[in-house]
């Protein structure tokens, strides 16, 4: 059984689609991540999945059973941790935190023991008594988590919950969050931070335009595109590369493109198993002194590119 | 859920607006009731007025009309020097100066016994205070009772005249201010003082309202309350008795003081007027609840509602008539003001404390005031609701508007 499911969902603003035909599926236990530009609609589904906006066509069910605004007894299994930091100025850390828990929990004696555990959960044990105004951006973003986690559920929406925070805190709430799974929660998280994407995420959804336009893990999203290793490698020996050796190398079998420029020489791959080791045996062969060598990865910023035609950052 | 006790500790943490808006409003309310005294009682006590008398006759007329003065003035010395007689008007030393010429006793009697036109004293008044003119006229007041005395004893030496003059003005009747019980005056300090606190009212109700509904229609606050289990119309309900406990508590406390410090004033009016007064000061009170949930529903700040409750309580307290009485205003005014709650509350104070009897027609003229007042709290309570919805869609609240292409 799926934890969500959405299916063949339309939102349409007059003449904008907003989500066209999206399809969605979370599988229990996943930290599944909503990766995409401004106005691919990853805000918009999230907001029709938690029925705080009408939609025009499809269904969606949560937990296997369809979701409605008044479903209470879905809406008690799921966490929300908006973007923007949603606490009361008056109250204290432990009164918010309370406040929003006593939303979902009504027996005190056991909402008591979720408030400290969640207090505990985002390491704001010294601040317990202190209101917002004096925390920290990166406090305050704790703050804004624990609230949205207090009660435990089993299904947790995290709305880009690391913007402006510094790394100290968000290295801890991506350990929170990883945690939080490990502990059975299934996590939906939305983010430009296509690092923390690739750090946390088990299975990814790129969207663009209102759809889905890839979907898999990490792994399988870079293995859907042609794009390869990118190659750097240090001549500091030579500041003009002679053009033999770029046109030996531009002639290996997934070397897609390939340039010397202020002493670095750079060489794009497509999917290959030996790229690294075909460039360093051209280089080899023509005797280019070489220094440090560099082998990255497809980022998902290169797949992103590759089926949208876009930047993702853009 | 804890929505009532998290909404009461919202208005809670602004100690400072209950004490200046609840607090210092109401003492002041207090204090200038106080200091109008309303004619609701108590003793008459005339003003004594600074006076100089310059006596350049010596004779007995002159000394009688300083002995006179002296029991109902302040009587100064001033010397008879062109410059220190001056100084002393123009400063306000004296408020009134009398200088009697040289051979007035002597003329007055002559002219008097003569049937002649008698002469003049010298008078002078300060430009302070009517007080001089008082003075003044009592000066004038013992020389008609010398001349008469001068008349009546033809043949008596001036110092009689003199004595006979001060004795009889010495009999005066002794003002008393008696307000019989149920009389029209009975209530007035303690209307007057409600009709001051329709500021208030007003700007301690729209502010404290205004703080709890805004803390809870954050954009994002409202978000995280929409998606959790708890229904809207609880959660609403919840916010709205927090609200009501807040006005009630103003409200309690701001007509509390009004009858711990006037309520004995108007122990004369009948039963029906206090509650008439007590469901006024109720009735209006829903009028700043509903600005104020206006406001909370639109998101506007705490400065702003701050700027709201002042200058709209102000506002509504000037027009309704309850600082300058409206028969003092230009046509245009009085005809503006209808269109504001607070006229018809304080039209609905004056006729709690002008009532005797609580007819059918009295009673039910306050209440038709009242149902006026109800009107204009429906009006906007109406308008926030609307306000709401739209806002719940609008783009910056997150709803539909939101979420268009382009927001991400």
């Amino acid at each position: 059984m799926d934890i969500v499911s959405v299916e063949n969902l339309v939102k349409r603003y007059g003449d904008l689609v907003a989500l066209d035909h999206f399809d969605l599926r979370i599988r229990p236990g996943e930290v599944f991540g909503l990766l995409g530009p401004n106005g691919s609609g990853k805000t918009t589904a999230i907001n029709c999945i938690l029925q705080l906006l009408t939609y025009d066509k499809g269904s969606i069910s949560l937990f296997g059973e369809p979701m409605a605004p008044t479903r209470y007894d879905l809406k008690r299994r799921i966490g929300v941790v908006p973007q923007n930091v949603a606490v009361f100025e008056e109250l204290t850390v432990r009164d918010n935190i309370d406040y929003f828990c006593s939303l979902y929990v009504g027996e005190r004696a056991r909402r008591r023991e979720l408030v400290e555990r969640a207090i505990a959960f985002v390491g704001l044990e010294d601040y317990a008594r202190f209101r917002p105004r004096k925390l920290s951006g990166g406090l305050l973003r704790r703050l804004n988590i624990a609230c949205g986690i207090a009660h435990e559920p089993d299904l947790v929406f995290f709305d880009e919950p690391t913007v402006a925070v510094d790394p100290q805190s968000r290295n801890a709430i991506l350990e929170g969050i990883k945690a939080m799974n490990a502990s059975g929660a299934t996590v939906v998280y939305t983010s430009h931070y296509m690092e923390e994407v690739e750090e946390i995420c088990t299975r990814i959804m790129i969207m663009d335009h209102g759809r889905g336009v890839a979907v898999g893990t990490n792994a399988e999203l870079k293995a859907m595109v042609s794009a390869g290793e990118r190659i750097e490698v240090e001549v500091a020996g030579l500041p003009e590369l002679p053009e033999p050796v770029l046109a030996d190398l531009r002639v290996l079998p997934h070397v897609r493109r390939a340039a010397a420029e202020d002493g670095r020489l750079t060489v794009m791959c497509g999917q290959g198993t030996r790229n690294v080791a075909d460039v360093l045996a051209v280089l080899e062969r023509h005797q280019v002194p070489m220094g440090r060598i560099y082998a990255e990865p497809p980022t998902l910023n290169d797949v992103f590119l590759e089926i949208t035609g876009t930047d993702l950052r853009d | 859920m804890r929505v009532f006790s998290c909404a009461l500790r919202v208005v809670a943490a602004h100690p400072a607006y209950l004490l200046v808006y609840v607090g210092f409003l109401s003492a002041m309310g207090l204090f200038i009731t106080v200091g109008l005294s309303l004619g609701d009682g108590g003793d008459f006590e005339p003003a004594r007025p600074d006076v100089a008398v310059v006596d350049r006759d010596g004779g007995a007329l002159g000394a009688g009309l300083a002995e006179f003065l002296a029991a109902g003035a302040e009587v100064t010395e001033v010397d008879d020097e062109p410059f220190a007689l001056q100084d002393a008007v123009a400063t306000g030393q004296v408020s009134c100066l009398i200088i009697v010429p040289e051979g007035f006793t002597d003329d007055f009697l002559a002219a008097v016994r003569a049937g002649d036109e008698p002469p003049v004293l010298d008078v002078a008044f300060g430009p302070a205070s009517m007080e001089g003119m008082l003075a003044g006229a009592e000066a004038s007041q013992y020389l008609g009772l010398a001349r008469a005395a001068a008349v009546l004893l033809p043949g008596a030496p001036a110092g009689d005249v003199a004595a006979r003059a001060v004795a009889v003005a010495g009999e005066q009747a002794v003002p008393e201010v008696v307000v019989p019980e149920g009389s029209a005056a009975s209530g007035n300090a303690l209307a007057f003082y409600l009709k001051w606190c329709a500021y208030t009212l007003t700007a301690a109700i729209v502010v404290s309202v205004g703080l709890l509904m805004g803390a809870f229609s954050r954009t994002d606050v409202r978000r995280r309350n929409l998606v959790s289990p708890a229904s809207g119309l609880g959660l609403g309900l919840r916010e709205a008795a927090a609200c009501l406990v807040v006005t009630v508590g103003v409200a309690a406390v701001v007509a509390g003081a009004g009858w711990a410090a006037f309520g004995s004033t108007a122990a004369g009016l009948p039963p029906a007027a206090h509650g008439l007064m007590l469901l006024a000061v109720a009735v209006l009170a829903l009028v700043p609840l509903s600005i104020g949930f206006l406001l909370g529903q639109l998101g506007v700040g705490e400065t702003a509602s701050n700027a709201v409750g002042n200058i709209l309580g102000m506002v509504l307290t000037f027009l309704g008539g309850a600082w300058v009485p409206l028969s003092l205003m230009p046509e245009a005014v009085v005809a503006l003001a209808r269109f504001t709650p607070v006229y018809w509350y304080t039209d609905a104070l004056d006729r709690c404390a002008h009532l005797v009897e609580p007819t059918t027609g009295a009673v039910g003229a306050v209440l038709g005031d009242l149902g006026l007042v109800a009107l204009f709290a429906a009006a906007v309570f109406g308008a926030a609701l609307v306000a709401g919805r739209l806002r719940l869609q609008s783009a910056e609240a997150g709803g539909n508007a939101a979420a268009a292409p382009g927001r991400g």
